[in-house]
C-alpha cells in the first residue's frame, strides 16, 4: 500500500512551548491509521498541525506525493485533508443544514454539495430530522454526527478524526465507531486519534502510540492489542 | 404630549435608527471577524459624508452616486490597512493575542490624525448642500425627500447584507468566522480573504451611512465621534458579533434617542446615548437582544 500522507520529524506546539517533538508516521491509502496515547500526549496538537491550523515548527509533510508543509489550512482542505476536530466545534448559531453547507465551502466540494448532503443525511438520518435546528442546541452525540457530516461535505481524501467519541454515551460511541468502519469500507483513508485505545486498535490497520509528543511504539492494530506494554499501559490488563 | 404621538417624531426616529443600524453593521463585521476595536469607525462616516459632499458640489454628482464612490474609497482604505498593517499583526502569534487591546489605541490614533488632517486641510466649518429637499406629507407627518431616500437606502443595504450573510456561502463564511474562528479555518474557510472582505464591507457601510447623513445634515471633520459612540452602543445592545441583533438595536437606539430628546432637549442627546450604554453594561452586559452571547 502506498502512503497517502507521510509525516516526518513533525515539531509543533504553542508559542514557545513545544509539545510534539519530531513525530513521524504514514497513513496508507484506504486504511485506518490510529494515533493512540494518554490524555495530554500531544495527539490533538499533532492533528492540528496536520490540518494546518497550527504551524509546523519543523518537519516534512507530504500528501499524495506533494509537499504540503507550508500550505495553509484552507488549501489543505481543498487538497483533501479534512479534520473533524476534538470538541466538535460546531457553529452554534447556524442550522444543521448551514453547518453542512459551510463544510462544502472548498471549490472542489461546492459543485457536488447537494448530492454529498443527501449522502450525509442517509448516513445520519437523525441530522435529516433536525436540519433546521441550530447546531448549538443539539445533543453531544448529534453534534458529533454533525461534525463528521460537515467533514464529509468537504469530500475528503483523508479524514482526520480527533477524539470522535470523547464525552459520548457508550451507545453513541458505538454508533460513531461503526460509522467510521463503514466509511473505511467505502474506501476512505482515515487517521483517528483516540484515548479509547481498545476500541480504536480494534478498527485500526496500523497504529502509532504517542507518549509525551514522541513515538513510543508502532505496529499493526491487532498486534498492538496483544502487546504487553500496550496492555499494561493503556488497556489496564 | 401631542408631539410625542405625532408621526413626525416616529419618522425622524426611524431615519436616525436606520442610519445607526447601517453604521453599526459595519463595526460589527469588523469586530466580529477580526476582533478589532475600530474607534475610528465614525471617522469613516465623516469621510463618506465629505466624499458625497464634494461629489455633489464639485462634480454635480447625485449623492446616491456619490455614496458608491464613498463606499469604494472606504473599501480601498480597508484593504490598504489590512495589507499594510493587520495581515502581519493577525498572523503573528504574540502580537495577535494583544491585537484586540492594541487595536483600540491604534484606531484612536487614526481617528485623531484623520480628524485633524481634515480640519487643517478643509477647515472645521460645517458644510451642507441642498438635495431632494421637497417636503412630503402623510397625515400629520412632514418629511423631506432626502430623509426618505436616506432611510430607504439604509434599509435596503442592511437587508441586502443580512440576505448575503444568510444565503450566500461567503456570507455564511463570515458568520462562521464570527461564531467560531478556530472552526472556520478547519472547515476550509480562507480566513484571510474573508477578513479582508469583512473589513471592506464594514468600512464601506460606514462611508455609505456618512454619504446618507450628508444629504440630511451639516457635516464637519468632527461629526464622526458621536457615530462611533452610537455604533458601539448599538453593537453591545445587540450582542457583539450578532449582526441581526445589531440592526434591531440600531433602530431601537434611534427611537430612544429621538424620543428622549423630544421629551427633554437636544442638550441631553449625548447623555441619553451614554446613559443607555451604561445601563446595558450594568444590567445586561451580554446585550439586550438575542439573550445568549455569541460563542467565540
Ligand atoms: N492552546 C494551548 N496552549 C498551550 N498548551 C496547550 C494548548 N493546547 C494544549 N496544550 C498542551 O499541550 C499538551 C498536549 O495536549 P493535546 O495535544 O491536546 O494532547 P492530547 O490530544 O493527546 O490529549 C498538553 O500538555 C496541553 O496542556
Ligand atoms: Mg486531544
Amino acid at each position: 500500500m502506498s502512503a497517502l500522507l507521510e509525516a516526518e520529524g513533525v515539531v509543533a506546539g504553542y508559542g514557545d512551548i513545544e509539545i510534539v517533538h519530531g513525530f513521524g508516521f504514514a497513513a496508507a491509502e484506504g486504511e485506518v491509521t490510529a494515533l493512540v496515547g494518554a490524555n495530554g500526549a500531544g495527539k490533538t496538537t499533532l492533528m492540528r498541525a496536520l490540518a494546518g491550523v497550527l504551524p509546523l515548527a519543523a518537519g516534512a509533510l507530504r500528501f499524495a506525493g506533494r509537499d504540503i508543509a507550508a500550505a495553509r489550512a484552507h488549501a489543505r482542505v481543498e487538497a483533501g485533508i479534512v479534520l473533524v476536530p476534538e470538541g466538535r466545534l460546531i457553529f452554534p448559531h447556524m442550522s444543521v443544514a448551514e453547518n453542512l453547507r459551510i463544510g462544502a465551502i472548498n471549490p472542489r466540494a461546492r459543485r457536488d454539495r447537494a448530492r454529498t448532503a443527501d449522502e450525509v443525511y442517509a448516513l445520519f438520518p437523525r441530522l435529516a430530522e433536525r436540519r433546521r435546528q441550530l447546531g448549538g442546541t443539539l445533543s453531544g452525540g448529534e453534534q458529533q454526527m454533525l461534525a463528521l457530516g460537515r467533514g464529509l461535505m468537504a469530500k475528503p481524501r483523508l479524514l482526520l478524526l480527533d477524539e470522535p467519541t470523547l464525552g459520548l454515551a457508550p451507545i453513541m460511541a458505538k454508533l460513531i465507531f461503526s460509522t467510521i468502519e463503514r466509511l473505511s469500507e467505502g474506501g476512505l483513508t482515515i487517521v483517528i486519534a483516540e484515548q479509547d485505545v481498545g476500541q480504536t486498535l480494534g478498527i485500526a490497520d496500523r497504529a502509532y502510540v504517542i507518549e509525551n509528543g514522541r513515538l513510543a511504539l508502532a505496529g499493526a492494530g491487532a498486534a498492538l492489542l496483544d502487546d504487553p506494554r500496550v496492555k499494561a499501559a493503556y488497556l489496564g490488563l | 404630549m401631542d408631539a410625542l404621538l405625532s408621526g413626525q417624531l416616529l419618522v425622524a426616529a426611524l431615519v436616525t435608527g436606520a442610519l445607526y443600524a447601517l453604521t453599526a453593521l459595519g463595526l460589527n463585521l469588523v469586530y466580529g471577524t477580526m476582533r478589532l476595536l475600530n474607534v475610528a469607525h465614525g471617522d469613516l462616516v465623516m469621510i463618506g459624508a465629505y466624499v458625497a459632499f464634494w461629489a455633489f458640489t464639485l462634480l454635480a454628482l447625485s449623492p446616491l452616486l456619490g455614496l458608491a464612490a464613498a463606499a469604494a474609497l472606504a473599501a480601498l482604505f480597508g484593504l490598504a490597512l489590512y495589507h499594510g498593517l493587520f495581515r502581519r499583526l493577525l498572523a503573528g502569534g504574540k502580537a495577535a493575542q494583544r491585537l484586540e487591546a492594541n487595536s483600540l489605541l491604534l484606531f484612536f490614533g487614526v481617528s485623531v490624525i484623520v480628524q485633524n488632517l481634515m480640519a487643517l486641510q478643509f477647515t472645521a466649518t460645517p458644510r451642507g448642500y441642498q438635495y431632494l429637499d421637497t417636503v412630503y406629507r402623510w397625515g400629520n407627518a412632514a418629511i423631506t425627500g432626502n430623509r426618505v431616500a436616506a432611510f430607504a437606502v439604509a434599509v435596503i443595504l442592511c437587508g441586502g447584507v443580512l440576505a448575503f450573510l444568510r444565503f450566500h456561502v461567503t456570507g455564511l463564511a463570515i458568520k462562521a468566522l464570527i461564531q467560531r474562528r478556530d472552526a472556520a479555518a478547519v472547515v476550509g474557510v480562507n480566513v484571510e480573504r474573508v477578513q479582508q472582505l469583512a473589513l471592506c464591507l464594514g468600512f464601506a457601510s460606514a462611508a455609505v451611512a456618512g454619504a446618507l447623513v450628508s444629504m440630511t445634515e451639516q457635516i464637519s471633520p468632527f461629526m464622526g465621534f458621536p457615530f462611533t459612540i452610537a455604533a458601539f452602543v448599538v453593537i453591545i445592545l445587540g450582542g457583539l458579533g450578532n449582526v441581526t441583533g445589531g440592526i434591531a438595536a440600531g433602530l431601537l437606539l434611534g427611537v430612544l434617542e429621538t424620543y428622549g430628546v423630544a421629551l427633554t432637549s437636544s442638550a441631553y442627546r449625548s447623555i441619553l446615548v451614554y446613559g443607555v450604554f451604561v445601563l446595558i453594561l450594568l444590567l445586561r452586559p451580554q446585550g439586550l437582544l438575542g439573550g445568549r452571547r455569541i460563542v467565540r
